[in-house]
């Protein structure tokens, strides 16, 4: 089962993410900042398959968090699919520069969308949209 | 002012010198040779003529010797017949033989007999050698000479002589070389006298002198014209009257033809002498005859050489005026023109160089005229200019006041400037604003006061507006107070102009738009913060609505399905007036960024209505779509065009009915793009036009048909097409449909850095 480590530190929209990720077969690692998800990522259990990010997070921002894992070896080969508010373009473009899979603004896409553009990520399908 | 240049002292040149010197040269020119020449000819006049009197006193006398001359040998011959009568040699031989007058009587007849014979003989006498004895024709014999001298009585050679006034001729008579008695002839003095009183040729005042030298004195021997009732003889001393001709000619001597007579009249005169009797003879006449047509001559040549000269002194005034006329004719034309008569006809036709140099005036004339008059129409036009600008001037200044009484003491910060900038009023709220005093900053400039704080391009910007442009110029900038504390300020500046269009003073008004600008500020802020904090809620709504709607948490009943539906396309406005706001919030920051890249804008607009396709198929629009041939791709940020061309799209298509058209043209004109989208539908009411483009603003036309939209999609549309360097514009009527154009630069978008892009519109 492909798992998949989740950033983000709004409980309901964590909780609507995780819902119809494990609904669509997924498994869900939760974590509500890039700290602790960073902590998962450098502790012994295995990698996920894909990192959902939020932006706006507390303690780094999902920018920060992606140049950490992006500069370590054993995680940069991890896709990561942005979903947030909006970030300014000049932040979203640095993150798709640092190599992000796919971005999304969470208001604007039904998650159905974005859980389906997962799965191709996750089932070796395309880069970002 | 300037002082008046002191004017020259005109020296008025007096053209008639030129005249009178030409006149006085030719006359000194002429004055001598017509002189000489008149000297010249009198002298030779003068020569000749009295070559001919000479001549002709000579002449006269001349014929008058020969004459006396005859006369004396004839008078001789006389003397000698009767000495050699031998009637009268007997007589006398009787006589002297019968002693003392014997024959006197006889003698006397004889003697009669040749008086009556010879009528030159006046009286004749016989004396015997002793003289003791004698006979005559006159009784009285006192006249008769005496013979006391030898010589007389030698000689048998008659002799002739004159004795106080009378001439005779006395001869010896011999008898066989014996003296027998001397004959003394007293002559008729009448032939000698006429011949002496013959004064032909020599005028009516020449005179003709016989005269002897008589021991100191000369004696006449005729009475000449001037001495006829002279009783006697007339006569001269020597001594006291060596020059007189007279008394030289009795010397036998000659002087000057031309010398003074016993008159003491000038005369001329000619000498001859007559030895044996010593006799001087002179013809003379008087010079003042004489020489009278030389003195006729000398007034006909005065005259004549003064009528010469008046002739010629005219001639010379002539010729001379003819000079100075012209002359004097340029020097009046040049006063007159100098006082500006150019049109002076100066009239000169002389031919000559002086008609040359009239023209060429003439012709200077004219230009100065063209020049004068060019200039004094200018002077002209500029007092009439100056005098509108004093009108105008002092209207503004009226103006000014007024407006200075009102503005006083108005809230807002106003200044007047000169054209240049420098402060000439300020009210009183100045110095609160800035802390400088009124005093302090007139005749300063803002700049050098609380101004000059942006950078140079922005004040170049803004005195290009109100200077060249002549605009109002509308901004905000950063100024500092005296005491250093900065403050935004608003500032307006209009440009005052007068009827000329000539900028006279700016007017600035300008407001401490700090605290407003914080305020505004926060608001933005707080609508960003507050949009951003609504999206986290908004999208947990709609994905657990979605998930609901998916059935995820199990079966929904229809009106579940239904209601669902409802809380999902709620929550999907909420969504899209957010994204509005923060759009909308982003661009009064400031913060947008664009990204300007290559674009088709056919491509963006096809992107946008595949996107819109659903609702077209809906309602059954006809969608139109042209574009110019050849259009470019332009720079431009693709999001922000994309939003342009979405919202007018959406917007056509949301308020067209049914089977409507919607018809876009993409043309190109010039340096600029223009997109035109046109719809058949809705319109907007003509008494809202005027604020469609305002935020909030929905028609209320439409509000009756849809309740959906912000109102924030024109505003934003007109924001970004004029962030991009466009315009946007639009036509609509209510019920026939809206058309709306907006135009982007060929050259493109500029890049700027900006911290967000626009959150796509929900379309």
């Amino acid at each position: 089962m492909k798992s998949i480590l989740i950033v983000e530190d709004e409980e309901p929209l964590l909780l609507a993410i995780q819902h119809k990720l494990e609904d669509a077969g997924f498994e869900t690692i939760p974590t509500r900042d890039g700290k602790e998800a960073l902590a998962r990522l450098t502790g012994t259990e295995p990698l996920p398959d894909l990192i959902w990010l939020d932006y706006y997070l507390p303690f780094m921002n999902g920018l920060e968090f992606l140049t950490r894992i992006k500069s370590e070896e054993r995680l940069k080969q991890i896709p990561v699919v942005v979903v947030s508010n909006t970030a300014g373009p000049e932040k979203v473009n640095a993150m798709l520069d640092l190599g992000v899979d796919a971005y999304f603004v969470k208001a604007e896409r039904r998650l159905n969308d974005i859980i389906k553009k997962v799965q191709s990520i996750v089932n070796g399908g395309a880069k970002h949209e | 002012m300037q002082e008046p240049a002191p004017q020259p002292k005109k020296r008025r040149i007096k053209f008639h010198s030129i005249r009178i010197k030409l006149t006085l040269a030719i006359m000194f020119l002429l004055i001598p040779v017509v002189s000489l020449i008149s000297i010249l000819s009198f002298r030779n006049a003068q020569t000749l003529l009295r070559e001919r009197i000479s001549e002709q006193v000579e002449t006269v006398i001349s014929a008058r010797q020969d004459r006396i001359n005859d006369w004396v040998n004839r008078s001789l011959r006389l003397g000698t017949l009767l000495s050699q009568d031998p009637e009268l040699q007997a007589l006398l031989i009787r006589q002297n033989k019968q002693g003392t007058n014997p024959i006197s009587a006889e003698l006397s007849v004889f003697l009669e007999k040749r008086r009556e014979q010879y009528p030159e003989i006046q009286a004749v006498s016989v004396v015997s050698p002793s003289a003791t004895a004698s006979a005559s024709t006159e009784t009285d014999l006192p006249s008769m000479p005496k013979f006391g001298d030898g010589d007389l009585a030698q000689s048998a050679i008659p002799m002739l002589y004159e004795s106080s006034g009378g001439y005779f001729v006395s001869s010896r008579v011999f008898s066989q070389g014996t003296l027998i008695g001397t004959a003394v002839i007293n002559l008729n003095a009448d032939a000698i006298n006429g011949i002496l009183k013959d004064y032909s040729g020599l005028g009516g005042s020449g005179e003709i002198i016989l005269s002897r030298k008589d021991a100191g004195e000369v004696v006449f021997l005729n009475h000449p014209r001037s001495l006829l009732n002279l009783d006697g003889q007339y006569r001269l001393s020597i001594t006291d009257n060596p020059g007189i001709p007279e008394v030289l000619a009795a010397q036998h001597l000659t002087g000057p033809e031309i010398s003074t007579d016993y008159r003491q009249v000038e005369v001329v005169t000619a000498y001859r002498y007559f030895p044996v009797m010593g006799w001087g003879l002179i013809a003379k006449i008087d010079t003042s005859e004489a020489f009278a047509p030389i003195e006729r001559l000398k007034l006909e040549l005065i005259q004549v050489s003064l009528l010469t000269l008046i002739l010629f002194f005219l001639v010379a005034f002539m010729v001379s005026r003819s000079i100075t006329t012209p002359l004097h004719k340029l020097h009046l034309g040049t006063e007159k023109v100098g006082k500006g008569e150019w049109d002076y006809d100066l009239d000169i036709h002389t031919g000559d160089e002086v008609e040359q140099l009239a023209d060429e005036f003439a012709t200077m004339a004219k230009e100065l005229k063209g020049l004068y008059t060019g200039l004094e129409q200018k002077v002209e036009e500029r007092t009439v200019e100056l005098q509108k600008e004093k009108d105008t001037s002092e209207k503004l200044a009226q103006d000014l006041q007024k407006f200075q009484l009102a503005v006083e003491n108005v809230h807002d910060q106003i200044i007047i400037t000169d054209p240049e900038g420098h402060i000439i009023y300020a009210n009183r709220v100045i110095e609160n604003n800035t802390g400088f005093t009124r005093k302090e900053i007139l005749g300063k400039k803002p700049g050098e006061l609380w101004g000059g704080h942006m950078d140079k391009k922005f004040y170049a910007r803004m005195w290009k507006t109100i200077k060249e442009k002549k605009k109002v110029w509308e901004g905000e900038l950063t100024n500092t107070r005296k005491n250093g504390e900065t403050y935004i300020a608003a500032l307006s500046i209009a440009p005052i102009n007068d009827k000329e269009g000539i900028v006279r003073f700016f007017v600035g008004i300008e407001r401490d738009v700090t605290v407003e600008k914080e305020i505004d500020r926060m608001k933005t802020e707080f609508i960003s913060v507050a949009s951003h904090q609504l999206r986290t809620p908004l999208s947990a709504i709609k994905w657990f609505t979605e998930m609901l709607l998916s059935e995820d948490a199990g079966k929904l009943t229809a009106e579940q399905q239904k209601f669902l539906q409802q809380v999902y396309r709620s929550n999907e406005r909420m969504i899209e007036l957010v994204n509005a706001l923060l759009n909308v919030s982003r661009i009064e920051q400031g913060r947008i960024a664009i990204d300007p890249k290559p674009t088709n804008l056919t491509a963006l607009v096809n992107e946008v209505l595949t996107e819109l396709e659903p609702k077209i198929q809906e309602k059954k629009l006809n969608i139109v779509m042209s574009k110019h041939e050849r259009l470019p791709k332009i720079s431009v940020d693709q999001k922000l065009i994309r939003q342009v061309y979405a919202n007018l799209l959406s917007n056509a298509v949301k308020y067209t009915p049914e089977k409507g058209e919607i018809s876009i043209l993409i043309s190109k004109k010039g340096d600029e793009v223009i997109s035109q989208i046109r719809d058949t539908g809705y319109g907007i009411p003509i008494d809202q036009q005027s604020r469609v483009f305002t935020k909030f603003f929905r028609a209320d036309n439409i509000l009756k048909v849809s309740a959906e939209g912000t109102g924030l999609g024109l505003y934003i549309v007109k924001s970004v097409v004029e962030s991009s360097g466009g315009k946007i514009l639009f036509q609509s009527e209510e019920g026939k449909g809206s058309t709306f154009w907006f135009t982007l630069p060929v050259s493109g978008m500029k890049p700027r850095k900006g911290e967000r892009s626009l959150e796509e519109a929900k379309l």
